[in-house]
């Protein structure tokens, strides 16, 4: 051990790492443990997403200056710096390790759908596409991969069911913001079905899950 | 499709906060170690966590959300390996990697850590776990010990001890602090990484000087803590706010392994310019003797409670809650500079008690607190360690010198995070 003469402390080092003078060594058993030495680990998520905000910069301002300089509008521009966006958003939600690959596909759908919405809008020609053909197929979509996802991790069904839940609850929307009305009723069909299901062949393991999902507690 | 439910359970009423405002910088995940006197045997100790896993149920589960709210479920997986220490201390538990499991054991050379996620216990509930695993560790790593089963010092209660306590009526009005508090901002270590101060020394020395000044050593400790901030940021007239945490269950009767614990502030504030140490220990002194009532704990858990339970909040989903539990978070966080936590003696029976050497803690960062300090003791050995995200060691620094200076031998043992100074 060593003694700092300024702070008047024992330390572990022949520098004090309070006051950073040197110290003196000193008759005393060290019984004290340290700390590992940590070596930095790079962030490769982290370095990809700087990297990508830095092209997307730069791409956004190229666009801008080319569309600008040969139309005086920033009409398609608009449109692709959405799509890099769209890119980013995705990235992101792919990289969050904390998240199932289910979560991962539902939210990248959605992030699709708010994108063609934008575009479907922001162009008005033929406005409403988006909400009348593509939200109903985003749903059948939605509840075919659940589907899969269900019969493929079948120990842990429960999981899915909430996201059934919320894809009955966008059917029901989607018939008030008149989607087509074909699509709809076969996208609120298979998704009712779907959790019917479910909870049928879950017995009471899925009925369990409602209850904890939805912080019902019989005991009380 | 499999038909065996998993048990569940709900968050208790301080939990609900952690899983919304944990993120890589504030992880709300704490640790305590025990270092003993030979090296630990990572295979026993692997051992020794799976058994003690099978006497607490309560901790071998996993965190999932709900509609309205997270809830707690048993983990079925195994136990992940347990591993060597090589990154910093409560550092957000990456889940995927942990089984899920929302706390982490690792050992280095003669210590054991565990890291607990502030939603499964509070210090004193995973102090309840450590002390069972080190008595399990023991039983495995010496053959001399005869085994003694777990007695009343080992509490496996999961009960939710503000339910408990809260006595529906009346809804108390708010006592948490409003005041605008000094922080404590500075140049950060690189790659998110944390510098740990550790200074050891005797509790009979820091017994005795509490005594010369009238004082408990935790109010001694917060008042020095407070000193130290006012030195090193001296001039400064807004309120240097301690955050005190204090067990309820000496207040309550209960011997939860839940969250049970309730805050007090030991609030300093600077009117005029030359404050004496023994001043400054008799405001702490005030401050805290005036906050830490069982009156008053209880309007804070009718006040948390009555919030929780209110059919309204109840309704809205958890994307909504979490926006406001953030909201409310980070305006209640100006309240406070930093965070000093005392966890108390760890004992051990004999003759588990002569293999232990040392008893520890650490906090983790929080919106607002790049400083926060610990304490915990065993036998003659008090420990203090202050967690840092800064450079800057100015305030560990005063507080060593004040109590170096009253006569106390202090050893210091850092991560080496602090030693060079560019």
């Amino acid at each position: 051990m060593y003694h700092c003469n300024n702070c008047k402390v024992a330390v572990d080092d022949k520098i004090c790492p309070l006051c950073h003078s040197t110290t003196e060594p000193i008759e005393c058993k060290n019984d004290i443990t340290g700390y590992p030495f940590v070596k930095v680990k790079m962030n490769k998520k982290g370095l990809a997403k700087k990297m990508y905000l830095a092209l997307e910069a730069l791409c956004a301002f190229i666009l801008l200056l080319i569309n600008y300089r040969f139309s005086h509008t920033l009409s398609w521009s608009i449109v692709g710096l959405a799509s890099i966006s769209l890119g980013y958003i995705i990235m992101l939600i792919f990289f969050n390790s904390l998240v199932s690959s289910f979560s991962k596909i539902s939210k990248s759908g959605c992030a699709i759908f708010v994108y063609l919405v934008f575009i479907d809008y922001f162009f008005k020609i033929n406005t409403g596409w988006s909400v009348y053909y593509v939200l109903p197929i985003l749903i059948i979509g939605e509840t075919v991969m659940n589907f899969f996802f269900t019969v493929i991790n079948h120990r842990n069904f429960q999981n899915y069911m909430i996201a059934q839940i919320v894809t009955i609850i966008l059917a029901f929307l989607s018939i008030s913001v008149g989607s087509n009305f074909l699509l709809t009723i076969i996208a609120l069909f298979l998704s009712v079905l779907l959790f019917a299901s479910t909870l049928f062949f879950g017995g009471f393991k899925g009925i369990a899950e409602m209850r904890r999902r939805f912080h019902i507690n019989p005991e009380e | 499709m499999n038909n065996q439910t998993p048990n569940w359970g709900k968050l208790d009423n301080t939990a609900h906060l952690f899983p919304v405002i944990s993120t890589k910088k504030t992880s709300n995940v704490f640790r305590e170690s025990v270092s003993l006197y030979e090296e630990v045997i990572a295979t026993l100790l692997q051992e020794a966590v799976e058994k003690t896993l099978q006497s607490f149920p309560g901790f071998a589960v996993h965190l999932k959300r709900g509609l309205f709210w997270y809830y707690l479920e048993e983990n079925p997986k195994p136990f992940p390996i347990v591993a060597e220490e090589d990154d910093y201390p409560c550092r957000l538990i990456d889940y995927k990697k942990n089984n899920e499991y929302l706390f982490s054991v690792s050992y280095y050379k003669d210590r054991i850590n565990l890291e607990t996620f502030h939603a499964l216990a509070d210090g004193v509930g995973a102090k309840v776990f450590l002390k069972a695993l080190i008595y399990n560790y023991l039983n495995l790593s010496h053959d001399e010990i005869n085994e003694i089963p777990f007695d009343q010092d080992i509490s496996l209660e999961r009960e939710d001890g503000f339910q408990q306590c809260y006595t529906p009526g009346k809804i108390s009005k708010s006592n948490y602090s409003t005041l605008n508090a000094l922080h404590i901002n500075g140049r950060k270590l690189f790659n998110n990484g944390l510098s740990v101060i550790e200074g050891s020394l005797s509790v009979k020395e820091i017994k005795s000087l509490a005594k010369s000044l009238n004082v408990s050593i935790n109010v001694l400790l917060v008042a020095t803590y407070a000193y130290a901030i006012y030195l090193t940021k001296y001039g400064n007239k807004k309120p240097i706010v301690i955050s005190v945490p204090v067990d309820l269950r000496f207040f309550f009767n209960s011997s939860t392994t839940k969250n049970f614990f309730s805050m007090a502030n030991a609030n300093f504030i600077p009117t005029k310019d030359d404050y004496s140490f023994e001043e400054v220990v008799e405001i702490v002194k005030n401050s805290l003797i005036a906050q830490i009532t069982k009156e008053n704990f209880r309007k804070t858990i009718s006040y948390n409670v009555s919030n929780e339970q209110g059919s309204i909040v109840k309704g809205i989903p958890l994307v909504i809650k979490n926006i406001g539990i953030k909201y409310t978070y980070a305006k209640a966080a100006k309240a406070s500079t930093t965070t000093m936590s005392n966890l108390g003696v760890m004992k051990f029976k004999e003759p588990y008690n002569e293999y232990v050497n040392k008893f520890s803690a650490m906090l983790p960062m929080s919106i607002g607190q790049n400083i926060k300090a610990a304490i915990a003791s065993h036998g003659d050995l008090l420990s203090i360690i202050f967690t840092s995200s800064m450079r800057n060691s100015k305030i560990q620094k005063e507080f060593f010198r004040i109590l170096s200076h009253k006569s106390i031998k202090i050893r210091i043992v850092t991560n080496g995070e602090n030693n060079v100074s560019l």
